[in-house]
């Protein structure tokens, strides 16, 4: 008994004296404004369209960082140690935390952006950037290009590899499968299913995006539903490959402000500075992903244009998730995926 | 009598104490902060589903599956390696040595690469093939458990040869040659020697591989299909996608149970064959009352042995000369086999992780070298490995000391000093970070020190414990029969007798500290930033050829080292008559 | 050399190279049945490399070892019926004292009952009996010798190879197991190879002794010859104690003289020669003391004194330099006033003396001496 009493207040001598030790080296540099982000190439773009620019035009300091993430954001909030003003969230992460409450609502007086699409100005975030998930082929092995339903088709023989996660790939099944775009919500999880079965024991494994990149480069497969960025890259680092845009399943990054943040307001303006149209149109001249701006698609050489997810053609042929849809289902389908997966 | 009892359990808890007061503050308290959201609401409910649902069932089987194979087949392979690192002096030494390191000197998201470059359908293995003729078709390496085992196998390769290194390394080589002259033939002398006498070896170097394999999700993602889900790859995608962390939560619990129920049934199995370490004194009942009046003159007639109906002596000559070579030749393949792809992409010229590359250039060596958050990045590693690699080392001896040689309570304390490996890095990471910002250690390097130092701690702890069970306890008992205090016994024999192990227990934490990512993501934001972090975070986007590049600088970084070692080795062999080398008579 | 053409061991002109290093010699040397025999020589002088020869884990680079009349080239280690001792006995730690000898019977396959037999009856001979189920861990240093000498005894080999069994055991523990081992070579026949560096030990336990030195065998024989007639300096020093004189030969080889002092004894050469004189056969007496006419005798003064238990060591200087050492028993006429400087009459029996060739360097062999 005692020395439990004894070893709670070794305990909490110890904590005490490693968060002194701790706190004064960690309440260093007190930036303006911390806009989280993913990194890498990606992140370079940004910092090269938003991050300078915007400290140069307001003078107020912009320090990115890395990181951003469903999981990430709501220890942040949970521990009530904010670091992050702004964050770029995927879809599936923006939804998830709108549930959890780990966003600020968006400031729409100071964030002014009436080239993006009323339904991509959310509560709590603002959507700036379009990808999309697309078929592509082997060129060698498919010169005439490939439908969706041709990727279903078990008699269309290839090595095949889809994305490791239930959203987009049912999304593409069931379009392939000649559900229209707008009839696909709720999902009709049983004939999606039933249709990716068809080609199974076709495909090299459910994988992640980055995977699919390396897949194709090295000549793992020949047939790929995959995000169109790595698609380029891919293509870029001279694979013979093209994709296409029917059955495109598009999803949204967004702009949000996590909750708690120490410079909301800087970080309203912030937004309201990146979804411009010029800014939009920067970074994908750095990186080309599409902008939901679509002003911005005008500014854009159209060569480079035509090839956006925002571009009106690209767009028609394929559908925009339905994020709020999945994050109501989302727990429910991913049970009834995994399990499929491992059948 | 019972205070001297009392004495001797105090200074016992004084010698535990900091290593448990690290597990709770920065280990149990972390989890505390995530363990409880397993239990939340309908916990049963949630348990139930988890074991009756045929997909978790499932992972779960597959989990321990793939763990048991990768760990028995490392065993394998890897003991006649450390059994070999363990007979070499200077250069040979340091060279296998250099080799068993370099999975460790590449950074995981190279090496899984190498292996897609390898093993692909135009990978090197089936091109080579191709172009012998020896198949039509490419063979499908890739995308099975084949190649999910072989990686894991391929970066387990080190913790297992080191852990054993440091048991084998204190084994008598004379008793080789006994066994030998007493008619055992150089298999059975060495498999009924060596083997048993490696078993506290063998016990921590298969549960280090073990709990490594049973918490690995990056290689069955790449290089498996489906069928070879595993169960920290479940939590990992659980966790980030937010799907559902009390899911994520309860699957982490499962993964630690099992790890720890299976751990602790391979302790005892294990340590049923480690039993004559401790011998209990001899009874009056275990002394066998012979008759006094034994006939010794069976001893003048000498056992008839069948002379073998082949003279087998050229073959094991031509055995044991070649069985080493051959061995060494094939390990180091396999071993160094990754950089056959590491170095020509990171002298790539293109933009993304491509093999074999488009065209050479500097580029990203430039990129490296000339950019401050690089720099920065390697040298907090550096600083982060260093002092991890310090407080481990501290910690380890201090509960190698504490535990003695006999302690009443070792399997149930060992299970508990080895749960760190069990929990999936992820939930551990969270925790930390829910636990740590509450005191002001997230984006501090004390905060991934000491997460760091809680994962570390196992392995250098089992591979000091394994090194001071092989230590004669009589030995520091006969110094302290010689008017050593047992400071100054610990000090001139316990610790430099341990310090091998040791050594090797810090170089592995500081390496896992150097390649670690989840929990210096987790805990890092603006002030710190590791060089694994940095080489993750442009990983949602592109590949860049930026990690193989760091990766050989490493190998580079660590040969010159070596070098400099053979260098200096040679400088003294000149200087040292030629006489005095060739007088290795005693083997 | 020994002719018998079934030698129990038998080298033949064995050398063995390392690189530009010989180990050994050109070694010939034949070992007769149920013979105990001593190789002695100080450390680096070949003899573990010949045991490792023996044994079979190393081979001739020149030359073959017999077993028996057999060449065993061919043999591996574990076919050469021979039981090995080592220097710190190798004990199987993870085996009983009864595993470790049962050890050598299950490798051939003996049946169980003839093997507990053999063990009890190996653990018998050493006296051990009652220590079969303890570990390596739980017997003392003379226990342990015991085990590893039951267990290279138990499955009858013909040769018992000892490399420096009692090295790590105190003096007292030596003495016992050097009757014991004596006692166990003669009950069971067996032929013993001793290795060791303690001439002591290889005197009293051999019945012929091999002296080593620099990879080449210097002097094969019984251990009163080798200590009254070394064939060479190095084993004249190595084995006892002696003084080395230098003198010249008289008329044509009659005799010698050393400090003016003449002695009958036919002499090999005309030319200077060494004579090994062992200090117990030195007889001392006073200058004043009357002097036997003709009788043999050289001044020599008395320069260090040490006392030994049965009497004094005494070192003493010749007129010429060089010393020559005596032992003064109890009760000798000088023993009451012993003391340095002290001018005396020193005197040898002829027959006692061995002659050597006169060595260029004396000091050269020097360091081979003492151990």
């Amino acid at each position: 008994m005692r020395s439990q009493r004894f070893k709670n207040r070794v305990v909490a001598a110890i904590l005490t004296t490693t968060s002194l030790f701790a706190v004064s080296s960690s309440a260093v540099k007190a930036a303006d404004l911390v806009v989280a982000s993913y990194g890498g190439s990606f992140q370079d773009g940004q910092t090269e369209a938003f991050f300078e620019p915007y400290a140069e035009t307001s003078g107020v300091k912009v320090t990115g960082t890395t990181g951003t993430g469903y999981a990430k954001v709501k220890a942040m909030v949970e521990s009530g140690n904010v670091i992050w003003d702004v964050i770029s969230a995927d879809g599936a992460a923006y939804e998830a935390e709108v549930v959890d409450g780990l966003l600020e609502p968006i400031d729409y007086s100071v964030v002014q952006a009436d080239g993006i699409p009323e339904e991509f100005r959310k509560e709590y975030g603002v959507a700036y950037i379009k990808f999309s998930q697309n078929l592509a082929w082997n060129k060698d092995e498919f010169p005439e290009g490939l439908t969706p339903a041709q990727f279903f088709d078990p008699e269309v023989k290839a090595r095949r590899v889809m994305l490791g996660l239930p959203y987009y790939n049912l999304e593409f099944a069931l379009m392939a499968d000649g559900v229209a775009a707008e009839d696909l919500y709720p999902l009709d999880v049983d004939r999606g299913l039933a249709v990716i079965d068809r080609i199974k024991d076709q495909l090299v494994g459910f994988k992640s995006s980055s995977d699919i990149q390396a897949f194709i480069q090295q000549g793992e497969v020949d047939v790929a539903l995959g995000p169109n960025g790595r698609l380029n890259n891919a293509i870029e680092a001279g694979a013979n490959w093209a994709y296409g845009w029917n059955g495109s399943v598009v999803a949204l990054e967004y702009w949000s402000v996590v909750k708690g943040a120490q410079n909301s307001d800087e970080a309203m303006k912030f937004i309201n500075f990146a979804v411009q149209p010029e800014q939009q149109a920067e970074l994908t001249r750095q990186i080309p992903y599409g902008p939901t701006n679509i002003e911005a698609l005008d500014l854009l050489e159209p060569s480079l244009a035509e090839t956006l997810p925002s571009f009106p053609a690209n767009a028609a042929l394929g559908v925009v998730i339905d994020s709020e849809w999945w994050n109501e289902n989302l727990e429910t389908v991913k049970q009834r995926w995994d399990e499929y997966v491992l059948q | 009598m019972t205070r001297i009892q009392e004495m001797i359990d105090w200074r016992k808890a004084c010698l535990l104490a900091p290593v448990t007061i690290l597990l709770l503050v920065a280990f149990v308290l972390p989890l505390l902060y995530i363990v409880p959201e397993a239990f939340s609401g309908d916990a049963f409910k949630r348990f139930l589903r988890i074991f009756q649902s045929p997909v978790y069932t499932k992972i779960i089987w597959t989990t321990v599956r793939i763990s048991f194979e990768a760990t028995a087949i490392t065993l394998f392979v890897s003991f006649p390696l450390a059994w070999l690192l363990s007979r070499s002096k200077g250069i040979g030494a340091l060279l296998l040595g250099l080799v068993v390191l370099v999975p460790f000197l590449t950074s995981v998201l190279v090496r899984t690469f190498a292996w897609l470059a390898i093993l692909g359908q135009k990978g090197l293995v089936n091109a080579t093939l191709l172009s012998l003729g020896l198949i039509s078709e490419p063979l499908p390496l890739l995308f099975s458990e084949t190649a999910v085992v072989l990686a894991l196998v391929h970066s387990a390769i080190p913790m297992m040869v080191f852990a054993l290194f440091s048991v084998l390394r204190r084994i008598d080589g004379r008793i080789l040659l006994a066994a030998h002259t007493l008619g055992a033939n150089p298999a059975r002398a060495w498999f009924g020697m060596v083997v048993p006498l490696a078993i506290r070896g063998i016990q921590s170097g298969v549960i280090i591989v073990f709990l490594f394999t049973m918490a690995t999700f990056i290689a069955p993602a790449f290089l498996g299909n489906q069928r070879q889900q595993m169960l920290a790859q479940v939590i990992q995608s659980e966790i980030e996608t937010g799907a559902n962390w009390s899911l994520a939560a309860a699957l982490g619990i499962t993964l630690a149970g099992v790890a720890t129920l299976i751990v602790v049934a391979l302790s005892i199995f294990l340590g049923i064959f480690s039993r004559w370490q401790n011998p209990r004194e001899a009874t009056q009942g275990d002394i066998k009352h012979i008759p006094p009046t034994v006939d010794r003159s069976v001893l003048r007639n000498p056992v008839k042995r069948s002379e073998p109906r082949f003279n087998m002596s050229r073959l094991w000559r031509v055995v044991v000369k070649y069985a080493a070579p051959t061995y060494i030749a094939l390990i180091s393949t396999f071993l160094l086999l990754p950089l056959l792809v590491l170095f020509p992409v990171a002298f790539s010229s293109a933009e993304v992780l491509v093999f074999p590359p488009p065209g050479f250039s500097l580029r990203w060596f430039e990129e490296i070298v000339n950019s401050p958050e690089w720099i920065e990045a390697a040298w907090t590693s550096f600083q982060i490995g260093a002092a991890t690699s310090v407080l481990t080392l501290t910690l380890a001896t201090l509960t190698v000391l504490g535990f003695g040689h006999k302690f009443r309570y070792r399997n149930a304390a060992e299970a508990l000093m080895l749960s760190p490996m069990t929990v999936p890095a992820v939930v551990f990471a969270l925790g930390a970070y829910l636990s740590f910002s509450k005191v002001g250690l997230v984006d501090t390097k004390m905060g991934i020190i000491l997460a760091h130092t809680v994962l570390g701690f196992p392995v250098v702890y089992l591979v000091a414990a394994a090194t001071f069970s092989s230590i004669d306890p009589g030995l520091a008992k006969a110094a302290a029969s010689l008017g050593a205090n047992p400071f100054r016994a610990f000090n001139t024999v316990t610790f430099p007798l341990l310090l091998p192990g040791l050594s090797v227990g810090a170089l592995l934490a500081m390496l896992n500290s150097f390649d670690e990512s989840i929990a210096s993501i987790f805990l890092s934001n603006l002030s710190v930033k590791t060089l694994p972090r940095k080489l993750w975070e442009g990983i949602r986007f592109n590949t860049s050829p930026e990690a193989a590049a760091v990766s050989a600088m490493l190998l580079t970084a660590t040969c010159l080292i070596i070098l400099l070692g053979i260098m200096v080795i040679i400088k003294r062999q000149k200087r040292s008559s030629p006489a005095l080398q060739a007088n290795s008579e005693s083997a | 050399m020994n002719d018998e053409p079934l030698a129990a061991v038998s080298f033949q002109g064995v050398t063995r190279r390392y690189g530009s290093v010989t180990a050994v010699r050109d070694i010939d040397l034949d070992i007769a049945p149920g013979e105990f025999f001593a190789l002695l020589g100080p450390s680096g002088s070949g003899k573990t490399t010949l045991l490792m020869l023996l044994a079979g884990f190393d081979q001739p680079s020149d030359g073959q070892v017999l077993m028996s009349g057999t060449p065993i080239s061919d043999f591996p280690p574990h076919r050469r019926r021979i039981g090995v001792v080592f220097q710190n006995y190798a004990l199987f730690p993870h085996m009983t004292a009864a595993e470790n000898v049962a050890y050598p019977l299950k490798m051939r396959g003996v049946p169980r009952d003839e093997r507990d037999n053999r063990v009890n009856a190996a653990l018998g001979i050493v006296s051990l009996s009652d220590r079969g189920a303890s570990y390596p861990s739980q017997l003392s240093g003379g226990q342990q010798q015991r085990v590893a000498l039951a267990r290279a005894l138990v499955f009858g080999p013909d040769v018992l190879l000892m490399d420096e069994p009692l090295g790590a055991l105190d003096r007292r523990l030596r003495d016992q197991m050097q009757i014991e081992l004596k006692r166990i070579q003669h009950e069971l026949g067996v032929t013993v190879i001793y290795v060791t560096h303690d001439q002591s030990e290889a005197m009293a336990m051999a019945d012929r002794v091999g002296v080593m030195s620099g990879g080449e065998l210097l002097q094969v024989a019984d251990p009163e010859t080798i200590y009254a007639e070394p064939a060479n300096h190095f084993v004249a020093r190595f084995i006892g104690e002696c003084s080395i004189l230098r003198v010249a030969s008289f008329d044509g080889g009659k005799g010698y003289e050393i400090s003016g002092a003449r002695q009958l004894l036919p002499t090999p050469s005309t030319a200077p020669f060494d004579i090994v004189v062992r200090p117990e056969n030195v007889a001392l007496r006073s200058i004043e003391s009357s002097n036997p006419s003709g009788q043999f005798g050289i001044p020599v003064t008395i320069r260090e004194i040490t006392y030994v238990g049965s009497g004094w060591r005494v070192s003493t200087e010749l007129d010429d330099g060089q010393s020559l050492l005596a032992n003064i028993p109890r009760g000798h006429d000088l023993a009451g006033n012993l003391a340095d400087g002290l001018n005396v009459i020193a005197t040898w029996d002829p027959t006692s003396v061995a002659i050597l060739p006169a060595e260029e360097t004396t000091e050269a062999n020097q360091q081979g001496e003492k151990k």
